[in-house]
């Protein structure tokens, strides 16, 4: 017994083994890769809508801030009209 | 022996190469033929399934695969819970001549008797050399011996096997 007797043992598997392994890879393989695409869309599309939602929201604030901040503007100088034209008693 | 780099990896090519040699590790390991082509396909599909997290800069892709390969062997042999001994596995389909199929399942059969009594490292050293037919560098990482170590050990089982031959 030496190394080359025991190489001889060897042997290459069924080909029929090795093609069927094979197929059943390469469709495990594209049913992995379909989903990974679909995930990765799917990522994309949530994150698209993240920031159109943030930014529709940080615009709709700003016009809040906006409106509440005027008519304040306005009423003080009403009252400082009207105490100007009012004599103090 | 020369591995690919496993980022631009030809799968095809990596399957080609290294069917023959995992299968005939678990042929040399373990019992049963129909066992070998179910735990060999195990390892593939476990290798496949993971293909997107093997990490080139952890481990060899030998390295990886191997291993993938002696965690499906050592389940596989903790599922069994006995070593059935491997002359059970030596039901060869025919791939050459009738003779020749019979001259090879005897000896392996007389092979597998003869390592059944060896230490589990010693049959994974016997599996892993002659069996998926990797050198001693590429065993190394494999058991967690040195190079020298490897040689070492499968010269001193290869001269006790051959004086009970």
């Amino acid at each position: 017994m030496n190394d080359e007797f025991l190489h001889a043992l060897r042997r290459d598997p069924p080909p029929a083994f090795a093609r069927e392994l094979k197929r059943r890879l390469d469709r495990v393989h594209a049913r992995r890769g379909a989903r990974f695409t679909f995930g990765r869309a799917l990522l994309a599309m949530l994150l698209v809508g993240g920031v159109a939602m943030a930014a529709v929201l940080l615009l709709r604030n700003r016009d809040e801030v906006t409106r509440e901040a005027a008519p304040i503007v306005h009423a003080s100088d009403a009252v400082r009209r009207v105490s100007a034209t009012k004599p103090l008693v | 022996m020369d591995w690919p780099a496993p980022g631009a990896a030809d799968w095809d090519a990596l399957y080609a190469e290294h069917l023959p040699r995992i299968y005939n590790y678990f042929r040399f390991r373990l019992a049963a033929e129909a066992d070998v082509e179910d735990l060999t396909a195990r390892v593939f599909e476990k290798a496949w399934s993971a293909r997107s997290r093997y990490r080139r800069d952890v481990a060899a892709f030998s390295t990886w695969l191997y291993r993938i390969a002696q965690n499906v062997g050592v389940d596989y042999l903790r599922s069994r819970r006995t070593h059935a001994p491997l002359e059970d596995a030596v039901e060869v389909i025919a791939d050459g001549t009738p003779e020749a199929d019979a001259e090879r399942r005897s000896d392996l059969a007389r092979l597998a008797a003869l390592t059944a009594s060896l230490p589990d490292r010693e049959r994974d050293l016997i599996a892993l050399r002659y069996g998926a037919g990797l050198s001693n560098r590429a065993i190394a990482p494999l058991v967690g011996l040195s190079e020298s170590n490897v040689g070492t050990i499968l010269h001193r089982t290869v001269q006790a096997l051959r004086s009970r031959w």
